[in-house]
């Protein structure tokens, strides 16, 4: 058991040296790649975490991802030039739009809750989508600048792609292992209880509402930061970012990596960003390539790509 | 004024009667089998991509009734071969996974659609007798709209008399009751889920042909169709057919003012009523409690 322990540690300790490495090697379109899938990562996690271990489908996670992205992309317009105030911003937004839309939607469950958390990110967009003078309406907002990081007397320029690729990548690992110790915690039991049986969970003297609220901010909150990134990588925030076909891509991305494995949203979003963007130009019909695989692997794989490892090599990754 | 007044209220009534078409077999397949079926739009969608294809090989228009039948019957018979080949397996597990196989179909559908159909904009050509239009109350109403209203009206007269004056309505309405206990009956229960399906499905084709015909015909209409219906069944109160009726009328006519008096806000209206209803009353206006 302990030696398994070692090993997945070691595992992780070389994804995350290998996540270091590699960009000083790659050409820009690889770079700029490997920034969306650790971006796309976190949003896959925020989703993983609501429904692998609360058991709730989320199928509004993009209303969070866009509120995140226009927070940071108005204030980086009008306000600050530097992370701090921008990032600040979207997170305390996210969470209170997540207070909002979790306090109204916990109350019911399961497939009511796949519906509500769909209408309010549709609400979301409408509004992007209307408020002309304030998100740009169809437009969106353009030329969003990456900003400064400034820690003490360093101002480190965010503009340059390794520079904004490894401040992703530190966010992405901080999150990761907020997440894993999150999971791992009473708190996380606590979740998985009320995923089994949300009676018993109460009976036995959780406030289930409150526990699915509180995972509910925390897989906004995540959503809301990928969104930040996301705006700042691609440089612009658009009405899209909260369409729900938003919210189904980070829903994808974690079955094909794995609904029980920690590591699946990782991999899906690699396989997923990966295969999309090289596969598109041999195959042309991404869509319905990929139906087929997510077809296969629900019919046959549940587990998803990690849950096929996992079993073969008898590790929990 | 009131000329005025009554226009909107018809436009809103045949809008409503559209959208209770594409809801109401979404509900079907709800009440019977407890499955969500995400990709009902696609569905639609499909439909309205079949009715024009049969108008193009045809060359033809004036058969257009019989177009929409037909393509309904189509999309009938792919939702049988889903049904056997997918669904089946999947019964037994999670409501989660058959939300997520639904959604999965979604891809597969837009995916073959974007292959045979292609990605461009399709409009369809409507036979003489369906274009220009009427005047009602001294102001001009196009025919197609009263077409619309009349033959969903139709279809509901049709699908209420299958429901409740029929033996196979009987007893599918006796499976979604409770499914084991029909089957001890001796009574087949998995052809009536087929058969449900493949109706639920065939409704959606029919529609599709219906509602489109006025409209662009585009890949992924499926979706924003879909979150419509979703809308209207959850104001309704899922699974009840009575529901969906009453709330399609409503958010027909609502959309119908809306699209008059404050354009903007009209968009958002579907969402703003589903998440009112959700939290005043979670069942919908005519579900029942979990």
């Amino acid at each position: 058991m302990n030696h398994k322990k070692w090993q997945v540690l070691a595992i992780y300790i070389f994804v995350i040296i290998l996540l270091s490495v590699f960009p000083i090697i790659l050409p820009s379109f690889g770079l700029y790649l490997l920034n969306e899938i650790l971006i796309y990562a976190i949003f896959s996690y925020a989703f993983y975490f609501l429904f692998s271990h609360v058991g709730y489908l989320s199928f509004g996670q993009a209303a969070y991802f866009a509120v995140g992205a226009y927070s940071v992309a108005l204030m980086y317009k009008h306000v600050s030039s530097t992370i701090w105030l921008p990032f600040l911003t979207a997170i305390t937004v996210t969470f209170i739009v997540a207070f909002i839309i979790g306090y109204l939607s916990v109350r019911v469950t399961k497939v009511y809750f796949a519906f509500l958390t769909l209408a309010f990110a549709q609400m979301i967009y409408t509004i992007l989508f209307l408020w002309q003078s304030f998100t740009g309406g169809d437009d969106g907002i353009p030329n969003v600048p990456r900003g400064y990081l400034n820690i003490y007397f360093m101002k480190i320029n965010l503009e340059s792609a390794h520079n904004f690729y490894y401040f992703t990548l530190i966010i992405f690992a901080i999150l990761i292992f907020i997440l894993r110790k999150l999971i791992t915690s009473y708190f996380g039991l606590a979740l998985r209880s009320i995923r089994e049986n949300i009676e018993r969970a109460s009976f036995v003297g959780f406030n289930t509402h409150r526990y699915v609220l509180i995972a509910f901010i925390i897989s906004a909150v995540y959503s809301g930061i990928a969104g930040a990134l996301q705006a700042s990588l691609a440089k612009m925030a658009y009405p899209e970012l909260s369409y729900w076909s938003t919210s189904g891509e980070p829903i994808l991305m974690t079955l094909i990596g794995g609904i029980y494995s920690f590591s699946g949203p990782f991999i899906g979003a690699l396989l997923y960003i990966f295969l999309k963007t090289y596969l598109m130009a041999i195959i042309g019909n991404w869509v319905l390539f990929l139906g087929i695989v997510l077809l296969i692997l629900l019919l046959f794989f549940r587990g998803g790509v990690m849950g096929f490892f996992e079993q073969k090599f008898g590790i929990e990754l | 004024m009131e000329a005025v007044l009554f226009i909107d209220i018809l436009y809103g009534l045949s809008r409503g009667m559209l959208y209770f078409l594409m809801a109401s077999g979404l509900t079907l397949t709800f009440s019977v089998m407890g499955i969500i079926n995400f990709a009902h739009g696609s569905f639609v969608m499909v439909g309205a991509y079949i009715t024009w294809s049969l108008i193009q090989w045809t060359g033809v228009t004036w058969p257009f009734i019989a177009f929409l039948i037909l393509s309904g019957i189509i999309v009938g018979v792919i939702g049988v071969w889903i049904e056997i080949f997918l669904l089946r397996r999947i019964y037994k597990a999670e409501q989660l996974y058959q939300l997520l196989l639904t959604f999965v179909l979604i891809l597969i559908i837009d995916g073959l659609a974007l292959e045979i159909w292609g990605g461009s904009f399709r409009s369809m050509v409507l036979p003489r007798y369906l274009a220009g239009g009427v005047s009602i109350a001294g102001r001009p109403f196009p025919k197609y709209f009263l077409f619309i209203l009349f033959s969903s009206i139709c279809i509901a007269i049709i699908l209420w008399v299958f429901l409740y004056k029929t033996k196979f309505g009987k007893v599918s309405r006796a499976a979604a009751m409770d499914a084991e206990i029909t089957s001890t009956l001796g009574i087949n229960v998995s052809l009536i889920y087929c058969g449900m399906f493949a109706m639920g499905v065939a409704l959606a084709g029919f529609s599709g042909g219906l509602g489109l015909a006025m409209s662009c015909l585009s890949l992924g209409i499926g979706a924003n169709i879909i979150v419509i219906c979703f809308a209207i069944i959850v104001i309704g109160g899922m699974g009840s057919l009575k529901g969906s009726l009453i709330a399609s009328l409503i958010l027909g006519v609502f959309e119908s003012f809306g699209d008059h008096y404050f354009p903007k806000l009209a968009m958002a209206l579907p969402f703003i009523l589903m998440s009112l209803i959700l939290i005043i009353r979670p069942q919908g206006l005519f579900g029942e409690k979990e």
